[in-house]
């Protein structure tokens, strides 16, 4: 889910988000304070996280992107690449100043678990996780498909002289555009609050990895995403169940590797706009 | 309807145009010729809003629009067919010809009734709204392009070269489905090459060289005139 706010954000925008796991943090720690300050239900705390998130993109986009856009005519994806790194590393300090670095967790959202058969069972949590991931997916799905505000998104990415001409503002599908891959990266965190608890570099590790989820199926690549998501999920468990503990990573890193030498747009291999073209 | 007077405008630091003035009324269908980087596409970026003029004056119906940003000119009804087309390649003839009528996309009654007129203007569309447009025909793209320039019902359309990279046959084919726009009562202003076939379609026309009107008139006064003929038209008459 994380990885197709991502890919969203780089097929439309053209921007590499390293700022993406930021704004996953900030909906882990806006359920958190929703949850358990102010005792809200689970089910309202991450409506609350994922609407947070929503306006932190559009703030995001509005005071730094927007602003970007106007000043920079050349080299856009390494100026804006440069500026997400420079809000992760903005908010990573920012959420240690105002927060401190205490983990803020919770064991839970939702009680008990789920018998699936008699010896395997899991948590309600993760179950409820995701769900929540695949009904926002399916979501992001309809509303890019057949809504017309979604087609003036899937039209801007395309191409944004012909968008321009047919009357869609640019500067807004720019702003929502970014807003819903936040709100994505937000969902994420909140729903996940239970398993990863919120704290000043919770987003270092998401981000890396649906980074790596994008890279596998090819950038830019909304629904390839979520398949990449599974691909890299089972295969990471596979690693970690035959090989032992620690190999996840490097069975993941080895098929990225092995894949770009062999397909090197990726396994879904859309065409990249903007850095094959410039 | 459309009036530009003394437009000047430039890319970085080259000026490409010169005083250009121009009109075009109500329901006429007019044409721009000139050779090849002569300003025509220029001065059809910059009523589009593609271009900001640094002199002169655009207005439309009344309203001066220079400078203003293109997705505010196609709201006011200007549509602008570009020689790239510039569709959407991934999605389908449908889509293309929805996000047409962008500006008017809570009017479902008006979305649904400029579908059927364009299916009706182009019927090789009928049987194929689902394939994406970038597997459509060269002639196919012209004719969806122009298509979706006219889902807002615009009061103007600008079409840059459709004649461009065609063969004859589909020229004349682009050409046909003008006309016959014009015939319904849409404004057209048309840029073109092509200088003896498009004469014999429009009503009125502007010759631009080098960034400069240097001619204007009706298209039979354009036909006869000698330093056109000699330029443009060589001896042999292409009938159309």
């Amino acid at each position: 889910m994380m990885a197709g706010g991502l890919a969203l954000l780089f097929g439309v925008m053209n921007i590499c988000n390293f700022a993406h796991g930021e704004l996953y943090i900030i909906g882990a720690y806006l359920a958190y304070f929703a949850h358990v300050t102010f005792g809200l239900n689970p089910i309202l705390a991450i409506l609350v996280a994922t609407l947070g998130s929503f306006i932190a993109g559009v703030l995001v986009e509005k005071v730094f992107f927007s602003t970007l856009r106007k000043r920079s005519k050349t080299d856009w994806v390494m100026n804006a690449f440069l500026v997400t790194l420079g809000i992760s590393v903005m908010f990573q300090n920012g959420a240690q100043l105002v927060w401190g670095v205490k983990y803020r967790g919770i064991t839970q959202y939702w009680e008990g678990n789920i018998q699936i058969t008699p010896r395997m069972a899991i948590a309600a949590d993760r179950a409820i996780a995701f769900l929540i991931s695949i009904g926002a997916i399916i979501l992001l799905w309809w509303f890019m498909r057949k809504t017309t505000l979604g087609k003036a998104i899937r039209a801007v990415s395309q191409n944004e002289r012909g968008a321009m001409l047919v009357g869609i503002d640019l500067n807004r599908i720019h702003t929502l555009t970014f807003a819903l891959g936040s709100m994505l990266a937000g969902l994420g965190g909140a729903s996940l609050l239970s398993l990863i608890p919120a704290y000043p570099f919770a987003g270092v590790k998401p981000n890396i990895r649906s980074w790596f989820v994008v890279t596998v199926v090819g950038l830019g690549n909304v629904g390839g995403s979520i398949a990449g998501g599974f691909i890299v999920g089972l295969l990471e468990s596979l690693a970690y169940y035959f090989l032992g503990q620690g190999w996840q990573d490097v069975a993941s890193l080895v098929m990225l590797m092995v894949l770009l030498l062999l397909k090197p747009s990726g396994l879904f291999g859309s065409e990249v706009k903007g850095v094959l073209e410039r | 309807m459309l009036q530009v007077t003394d437009l000047q405008a430039k890319y970085d630091t080259l000026q490409v145009l010169w005083d250009v003035s121009l009109n075009v009324s109500d329901g006429e269908f007019v044409a721009l010729i000139g050779p090849n980087g002569a300003g025509k596409t220029s001065t059809l970026r910059a009523i589009a809003g593609l271009v900001k003029p640094m002199g002169g004056e655009i207005q439309f119906i009344g309203e001066p629009i220079g400078g203003l940003p293109a997705h505010q000119i196609s709201r006011l009804g200007i549509s602008f067919v570009t020689e790239d087309l510039d569709l959407f390649e991934r999605m389908s003839v449908r889509d293309n010809l929805i996000l047409g009528a962008y500006n008017r996309r809570r009017d479902k009654g008006h979305i649904k009734k400029s579908l059927d007129y364009i299916l009706d203007l182009f019927p090789v569309f009928a049987q194929r709204e689902k394939q994406l447009a970038g597997t459509l025909s060269g002639g196919e793209r012209k004719m969806l392009a122009i298509g979706r320039g006219l889902m807002s019902a615009p009061r103007l359309i600008l079409v840059d070269e459709p004649s461009l990279g065609l063969a004859p046959k589909l020229v004349l084919a682009v050409f046909e489905a003008l006309r016959e726009l014009h015939q319904r009562g849409v404004t057209i202003l048309l840029v073109e090459q092509n200088v003896n076939s498009t004469l014999h379609l429009v009503d009125r026309g502007y010759v631009l060289e080098h960034g400069r009107i240097v001619l204007e008139g009706n298209s039979a006064d354009l036909l006869d005139n000698t330093y056109l003929q000699e330029t443009y038209l060589g001896t042999e008459e292409i009938p159309v």
